[in-house]
């Protein structure tokens, strides 16, 4: 499934975030995007914007992998008793230069990235 | 086939199985049953005996009251059909009804002897056999439409067979004409049946010689009053509703409607009208001839189409052999029309919950009632019908459980249905919990294999997982069901393949446990599609050829240009649609996808060994479980396979087990389809 929701307009203005966000896996295995503006409002989901594009640090637990670029593979689907999950959803978040990768569990587990993703993907 | 060329493969079949009096007709020893099964007959019918099956002759009706055939499952044969129709010379023409009833008209000559039942034995036993069921008695009128429909009624005998398999897979089976005093007259000399029926028995229990049986009931609907009266042809106009519902019926009712003595098929009807529905009256409008043998004696009966449209004479919850997935089969293939509600039943409580789609901000009124309509489509699916059929499970080794996560996305949820408790009113809940059975029933009946460690845990599944959840996935302990996003995927608990495919993680958990990324992980996907397939060709009876190899057929919302999630045969071609974009899985190592995503394409690469394992099924041929399913399922299942097994590492544990179980020809077959995907090349030697 492809979406595509971009307001593609080169620069974002300032005091804005572009976040793209991308939707694979699950049974289906279709991948959807969702590409909207924020405003960098010290919001949760701007909170989560700003680290993932290297503005802010970076390392919370669930994250499963900062800079995936392993061709051929990816994250691992979690850790711990959950690890075991199959046909999860995994979701990429990319602003800026920075990119994070999660499994359901890590993104619950990070609830400003949590904020960030249901902002952008219920965005009209 | 010319008519000259007929004869001339007749002469030469009869001549070359003259000596062995194979045309001995219906065999009532066939089944090995405590006592033998005698056609149901009356004197004043002509016999007519063929290869492997026998016609009795209503010769004033000009068609068959009744035919009876013998099937061997183990010995059947695939023959080339033939397509010339002629009089059995054994009977005056008058006795018959040739073109003068089938010219120029959407009557097609239906087989009442299926083309295939009697096709085995020898080869030239089972060509013969094959020509017997062209001639003209072995044919009854039925209206053109819905061909799929005629198929799936054809196709409860594979149904039927499936479940024989212990009885040495043999069957009989019975066919003929409801003869009814209504009748409508045609062309000044024929009367055409309105309903036909079917009985099938087999031995349920070889060591006893317990005979079993089950019968059906066609009714060819309004769609033939249009032939008949009007000379309709196909595709001129969708004829109304209700055009060929099939029923699981009492075979002592059967016996009422044609006159004929069904004696001990009768008793050995694995029909039971539920405790709770004797005595019950039927409820709402009764069909045609009401007051006659529907009226009175159809106490229930178990509607098998989606022309339940009209409601029906069934007003009770009924018990019946067809799985909901054959249901639907044939739903998919019924026009599309506004339906009314189903009937009212004294016994379902209506959903406890609003119709798919009817949540607040669903867009759009014709939105919604395509919705609502295909929630009562799936309502209708379950309502009353208990698939007992589905697959059998050994008693005492199934112990399901089912909870409601009411729409949150805490694990587990409610529990709702447990082991061995009614249907609820929930579809979702039911389409679950007869999942679950159906793939626990095929894994140990298959494969020994009874639950995902084999050890014999219950089966858990949790359905309504979140709002409007486009996804279903094994979460390490149980299965999870969103309800889709209610357009474009409708929901997965319809889907057996889904069902079967998510238990497969969970079988892959305690095997191998493949590492879930990377190739390694296309393979764990891969696996989860081959048993998804494979259950779903379990229960339909379909063989390597017959089956679809779909997954996910039955996710879809109306509109959405997609056969199912995933094409097993033609990775690649599963979909196509605006919504979706394009099936993107490769068919072939030359379009390997690199990719970060889905855990590096996890399901998009599956397409690859999924491919091969369909191609060493299609080359083993038969029923795709047999060899090709038990070579995977001892690679997966083994001790010896790497976690982080690559696909080349994969197809050579495949070609090892394949050799081991079966031998050489079914090694090279296994090799070659992996040399076809370009995993391996075809003609190395050992792996
Ligand atoms: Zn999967």
């Amino acid at each position: 499934m492809t979406e595509d929701r971009a307001i593609s307009t080169p620069d974002p203005a300032p005091g804005m975030l572009e976040v793209t966000v991308s939707r694979s896996g699950g049974v289906a295995g279709m991948v959807r995007r969702w590409t909207a503006r924020i405003p960098d409002d010290g919001t949760p989901a701007a909170r989560a914007a700003r680290r993932i594009s290297g503005l802010a640090p970076a390392g919370r637990p669930g994250e499963a992998s900062r800079h995936p670029d392993r061709p051929g593979s990816g994250p691992s689907p979690g850790q711990g008793a959950r690890g075991r999950v199959r046909d999860a959803f995994q979701w990429t978040v990319t602003c800026g230069d920075g990119s994070v990768s999660y499994d359901e569990d890590g993104r619950r587990r990070d609830p400003d990235l949590d904020a960030l993703i249901d902002v952008i993907t219920r965005r009209p | 086939m010319d008519p000259a060329g007929w004869l001339h493969d007749y002469m030469v079949e009869s001549h070359a199985t003259a000596d062995v009096g194979v045309r001995n007709g219906y065999d009532a020893d066939f089944l090995v049953t405590t006592a033998a099964v005698p056609v149901p007959s009356d004197e004043r019918l002509a016999v007519l005996d063929y290869v492997h099956f026998s016609v009795h002759q209503d010769t004033d009706r000009r068609l068959a009251a009744i035919t009876a055939v013998n099937v061997d499952g183990t010995q059947l044969l695939d023959v080339d059909r033939g397509d010339a129709w002629r009089f059995d010379e054994r009977l005056p023409e008058e006795h018959q009804a040739g073109e003068a009833l089938y010219a120029g008209n959407d009557l097609d000559r239906g087989h009442l002897v299926r083309r295939r039942d009697p096709a085995w034995g020898d080869g030239a036993t089972a060509r013969l056999a094959n020509l017997d069921t062209f001639h003209y008695t072995v044919c009854a009128p039925q209206a053109a439409y819905f061909n799929q429909s005629q198929e799936l009624w054809l196709g409860l005998e594979d149904h039927v067979l499936g479940h024989a398999r212990a009885a040495g897979q043999r069957i009989s089976v019975f066919t003929g004409c409801v003869f009814a005093e209504d009748d409508p007259e045609y062309r000044g000399e024929f009367r055409i049946p309105r309903r036909f029926f079917k009985i099938v028995a087999w031995n349920q229990q070889p060591a006893l010689g317990a005979l079993a049986s089950t019968g059906y009931l066609l009714d060819q609907g309004e769609g033939l009053d249009r032939i008949l009266v009007r000379g309709l042809r196909a595709g001129e106009e969708v004829p109304g509703p209700g055009p060929f519902r099939t029923f699981q019926v009492p075979v002592a009712d059967i016996g009422e409607l044609t006159g004929l003595d069904m004696g001990q098929l009768a008793a050995a009807d694995r029909y039971r009208v539920p405790a709770e529905a004797q005595g019950e009256r039927v409820r709402g409008p009764v069909p045609r001839g009401a007051g006659g043998p529907w009226g009175d004696s159809m106490t229930s009966a178990c509607e098998t189409t989606a022309g339940a449209a009209v409601p029906g004479p069934p007003g009770h919850r009924r018990h019946c052999i067809v799985p909901p997935y054959m249901l639907e089969q044939l739903s998919r293939h019924l026009p599309r029309q506004p339906e009314p509600p189903p009937p009212a039943s004294p016994f379902l409580p209506p959903p406890h919950r609003p119709p798919r789609g009817a949540e607040p901000g669903a867009p759009g009124r014709q939105a919604d009632a395509v919705r609502d309509l295909d929630h009562q489509v799936r309502e209708r699916r379950h309502r009353g019908i208990r698939p007992e059929g589905g697959v059998s499970t050994p008693g005492g080794t199934l112990d399901r459980n089912i909870s409601d996560a009411r729409g949150t996305q805490e694990l587990p949820g409610v529990v709702v249905r447990s082991e061995g408790a009614p249907p609820v009113a929930d579809t979702a809940v039911n389409e679950a919990y007869d999942g679950l059975g159906s793939v626990h029933g095929f894994l140990t009946e298959v494969f020994r294999q009874s639950s995902p460690d084999g050890l014999g845990r219950e089966l858990r599944a949790t359905v309504h997982y979140g709002h409007r959840y486009d996804n279903a996935f094994w979460d390490g302990r149980r299965l999870v069901f969103g309800d889709g996003d209610g357009e474009v995927l409708t929901g997965f608990t319809p889907s057996l393949s889904v069902i079967g495919h998510e238990l497969a993680h969970g079988v892959m958990q305690y095997a191998s446990d493949l590492d879930y990324q990377g190739q390694s992980g296309a393979l764990n996907e891969s696996f989860a599609d081959v048993v998804g397939a494979l259950v779903d060709q379990y229960v339909r009876g379909h063989t390597a050829e017959q089956a679809t190899w779909l997954i996910g057929a039955e996710v879809f919302g109306a509109g959405v240009r997609a056969r199912g999630l995933r094409s097993m045969s033609a990775p690649g071609t599963a979909y196509d649609d605006p919504r979706l974009g394009s099936d993107p899985q490769p068919e072939h190592m030359d379009r390997f996808i690199v990719t970060r995503e889905d855990y590096g394409g996890v399901h998009l690469n599956s397409g690859i060994p999924n491919r091969a394992f369909h191609l060493a099924a299609r080359s083993l041929g038969g029923h795709a479980w047999e060899r090709a399913g038990q070579v995977w399922f001892d690679v997966v299942t083994s001790q010896d396979l790497p976690r982080d097994v690559d696909f080349a590492g994969f197809a050579r544990a495949t070609v090892a087990a394949a050799q081991g179980r079966f031998g050489d020809e079914v090694a090279r077959i296994v090799r070659q389809s992996w040399a076809q995907v370009g995993v391996l090349t075809e003609g190395a030697s050992a792996p």
